[in-house]
């Protein structure tokens, strides 16, 4: 796990800073995957996401690591920032 | 969801530190609880009428300290001093005690802050009363722990008043708070009654672990009242009841199903599954109901038929809270 991951827990909102705000629920499986919808406050947006996914959300990009049980039938989704793509073409 | 095959489990997950009363059953097994306190927060709310916010009488919790940050949740957070104070009045707020104020962070604790919402709603001064400000960088924060009255509480039961110390230190992560956010501001200084209230609930429960894996929000709607709540499977539910309930000063609750895959309003991401939200509204024209994701005051609520409610709710909490 990255320093720069964050966890988010269903249920919860984790705040990533700059006012990005982003809560997990909705956790079942699709396709033989787990997923879980991922909700943005600001501007309101929610999108059912699978491992290995990336989101662009305010001009910022996530990754969606990992999609998981966390016990106790929680489940817990991990998210990275990715850094800006740089503009143009390869 | 659909992690665990236990689904039944998952509905309001077994905490049995949050509450001495039974956590709440599948929706069929669903009844409603009649009986009335002794005294309850009536003898507090009298209490505070006479400009004595905190008997002294209560149990004092002696820590001021910090609850344990729970490690799934908690992304490194360490405890920070906010610059604060328990109540800001923000603009688009009623009162300087407002249920706008909610905003809940990466804790599974929705049925708290849902509850703290919903009486912020109800009964804002309640909430007002609830925090005494030490004058020592310390604020204590009231509670009411229902106690069984005789072997068994054969005898009924009432609310004993529990007071707990907390510091305003918060958990926080790149200069936010990871639970419940600091709502309003008022230059540097940040409204802190929801973050203190949900640590005061932490550190009486025994950390923020024992409150993160869901609960009852009856539960806690009656520890902050110190009055009984109700509970009614969501099926049971009219509109008359909740504009009733809500009219005339009832905290309202509403719990989803922890299993949404093939229900539209899950699937669409209008509802979350196994989350507490807040009732605030009934259009009886339209006949909806407005519910109100703790998450954020900036979420756009969600409006439900009252058939939709009856079909996609799971349980509903009423608190009297005067």
């Amino acid at each position: 796990m990255s320093s720069s991951d964050v966890t988010i827990q269903e249920g919860g909102q984790a705040r990533l800073g700059g006012g990005l705000d982003v809560g997990a629920s909705n956790f079942w499986e699709e396709g033989g995957q787990l997923t879980c919808a991922l909700t943005f406050t600001s501007p309101y947006r929610t999108e059912r996401v699978r491992q290995g996914q990336v989101l662009e959300q305010s001009g910022r990009r996530l990754e969606v690591v990992r999609i998981q049980s966390a016990g106790g039938g929680k489940g817990q989704v991990v998210v990275r920032e990715l850094a800006p793509q740089a503009p143009g073409g390869p | 969801m659909n992690v665990s095959a236990d689904a039944g489990a998952l509905q309001v997950r077994p905490n049995t530190s949050v509450s001495s009363t039974p956590k709440a059953p599948p929706a069929s097994n669903l009844t409603s609880s009649s009986t009335a306190p002794k005294q309850a927060g009536d003898s507090f709310e009298t209490s505070t009428k006479k400009a004595a916010p905190m008997a002294l009488d209560a149990p004092q919790n002696s820590g001021g300290g910090n609850p344990k940050i729970d490690p799934s949740s908690g992304n490194g957070a360490t405890y920070q001093r906010v610059d604060g104070r328990p109540f800001i009045q923000g603009a688009g707020d009623a009162n300087v005690v407002d249920w706008n104020d909610i905003d809940q962070g990466n804790l599974a604790d929705c049925f708290v802050m849902s509850s703290l919402g919903e009486v912020a709603k109800a009964n804002p001064q309640l909430i007002q009363n609830a925090i005494k400000d030490n004058g020592d960088g310390t604020y204590t924060v009231r509670f009411y722990e229902k106690k069984g009255d005789g072997p068994f509480g054969w005898f009924g039961h009432h609310y004993d008043p529990v007071d707990i110390k907390v510091t305003p230190d918060l958990p926080m992560n790149g200069g936010s708070p990871v639970y419940a956010g600091t709502a309003d501001r008022d230059g540097a200084q940040q409204e802190l009654w929801p973050a203190l209230m949900e640590k005061a609930y932490a550190q009486w429960k025994g950390g923020y672990s024992a409150i993160g894996n869901g609960g009852n929000p009856g539960d806690v709607m009656a520890a902050i009242t110190g009055k009984d709540s109700t509970e009614k499977s969501g099926k049971d539910v009219t509109l008359e009841q909740l504009n009733q309930a809500l009219s005339g000063g009832q905290a309202v609750t509403a719990g989803t199903f922890s299993n949404g895959t093939g229900k539209q309003p899950y699937d669409n991401g209008t509802l979350s599954t196994w989350h507490v939200y807040m009732v605030t509204g009934v259009d009886m024209s339209s006949g909806t109901v407005t519910l109100r994701n703790p998450w954020s005051p900036n979420l756009p609520d969600t409006n439900l038929s009252i058939a939709d409610f009856n079909k996609y709710i799971s349980y509903v909490d009423f608190n009297p809270t005067r």
